[in-house]
């Protein structure tokens, strides 16, 4: 099983090049990282990169409009979280991979309905655990409270879920073993943990590059 | 007072942690009280107190840290937790436990990274340049801002 971290943002987006980062993942014992990364990879690269790209828009209409427009060479498709009734929509969508910022988004934004759309689609729901390293207080409880509740209810629904470091810079990146001790804060198993960090090179496999279609 | 004999004394754990940027130099008593306050964020202050964290020594890029035994996978958690020390952003990546701070310190002996360091115009501006580990080159540059660091490698210097 290939362990990928599911979300780094290199330089210019963050403060370390994606080099720099892949080394760091690398000794950090992850084979492959998903990197939202605008320029082709570059040459001499410690690990795999998968091209990730993020969508962010308000509407379902504006994501479609977006997912025509995804440039070629993209591994993965990430949608922002947003309300129920956007999550619900987004999930029924082709050509998309991942669903993050379950955080942010609102309480029971994200429900068995959308469990059930997301399992039935392959659609993997992003756990982010910079709120949790970076944030205190009510920022951190919260982002636990809903990774939790998300951890239940794909503990009945079966649908696929991804941990990602949020990285921008290689101070933001944790070992295996770390984010292993961070996910069971919320109560993630080992055995969890582990599916979960392969989710995206089984992703890519099974899928291939994005294509687009419409 | 006499001190307790052996049997009666909290068994203790030992951390060997890595400082990362490893050119940053914090003392043991700053660190101590970044790693106490991640821990009692994390863990709340009955279980901090239970844990007994502390910073014992702090060398080159390598610190030890102390923790009573049966918390050290906690203390590890909340080490990850660590983003800044003070406005300086720092982590501590966790190397190794062990029972005795000399086993650690002879494991320590052999990870220190010797570190260059150098002056380079990057895009006219002048920044401290560390190198170390092979090809990994943090560039500083100081402002009137404060420090902005990035972290390269020697191909990304090249490039640009």
């Amino acid at each position: 099983m290939k362990r990928t971290d599911a979300c780094i943002f290199p330089y210019p987006r963050g403060d370390s090049s994606l080099r720099r980062m892949l080394e760091e993942a690398q000794e950090l014992r992850f084979d492959a990282c998903v990197a939202v990364y605008d320029e082709p990879l570059p040459e001499g690269i410690a690990l795999p990169a998968l091209r990730g790209v993020i969508v962010s828009e308000d509407s379902i209409k504006a994501v479609v409009n977006r997912l025509r427009k995804v440039p070629a060479g993209t591994d993965l498709v990430m949608i922002e979280a947003r309300d129920t009734a956007f999550n619900r929509g987004v999930l029924s969508l082709r050509g998309i991979h991942i669903l993050r910022g379950i955080h942010r988004s609102p309480p029971r934004s994200f429900d068995q309905v959308s469990g059930r759309l997301a399992a039935r689609n392959g659609i993997a729901i992003d756990l982010d655990l910079s709120p949790i390293l970076s944030e205190r207080k009510g920022g951190r409880q919260r982002a636990l409270q809903r990774y939790e509740d998300v951890l239940q209810l794909q503990r009945r629904i079966h649908f696929p879920l991804t941990i990602s470091s949020g990285a921008r810079s290689i101070l933001g990146q944790r070992s295996v073993r770390e984010i292993t001790s961070l996910c069971a804060l919320f109560g993630m198993e080992k055995e969890e943990v582990a599916l979960a960090l392969a989710v995206c090179g089984e992703m890519q496999e099974r899928t291939g590059p994005v294509t687009v279609v419409a | 007072m006499r001190p307790r004999p052996p049997t009666f004394r909290v068994k203790k754990r030992y951390v060997l942690a890595r400082i990362i940027p490893p050119w940053r130099i914090v003392e043991a008593r700053v660190l101590g009280s970044a790693v106490h306050d991640a821990a009692t964020s994390l863990w709340g202050d009955a279980h901090t107190a239970l844990m007994q964290p502390a910073v014992m020594v702090t060398e080159k890029d390598l610190a030890i840290l102390r923790c009573r035994r049966g918390t050290e996978r906690d203390l590890i958690t909340a080490l990850a937790t660590i983003t800044a020390v003070g406005d300086l952003p720092l982590i501590l990546r966790p190397l190794a436990v062990s029972g005795t701070i000399l086993a650690l310190k002879e494991r320590g002996a052999r990870l220190h990274r010797e570190i260059q360091e150098e002056e380079l115009a990057v895009k006219g501006r002048v920044c401290t340049v560390y190198r170390y580990q092979g090809h990994k080159v943090d560039l500083l540059e100081r402002g009137i801002k404060g420090q902005n660091v990035v972290f390269f490698t020697t191909e990304d210097i090249e490039e640009l």
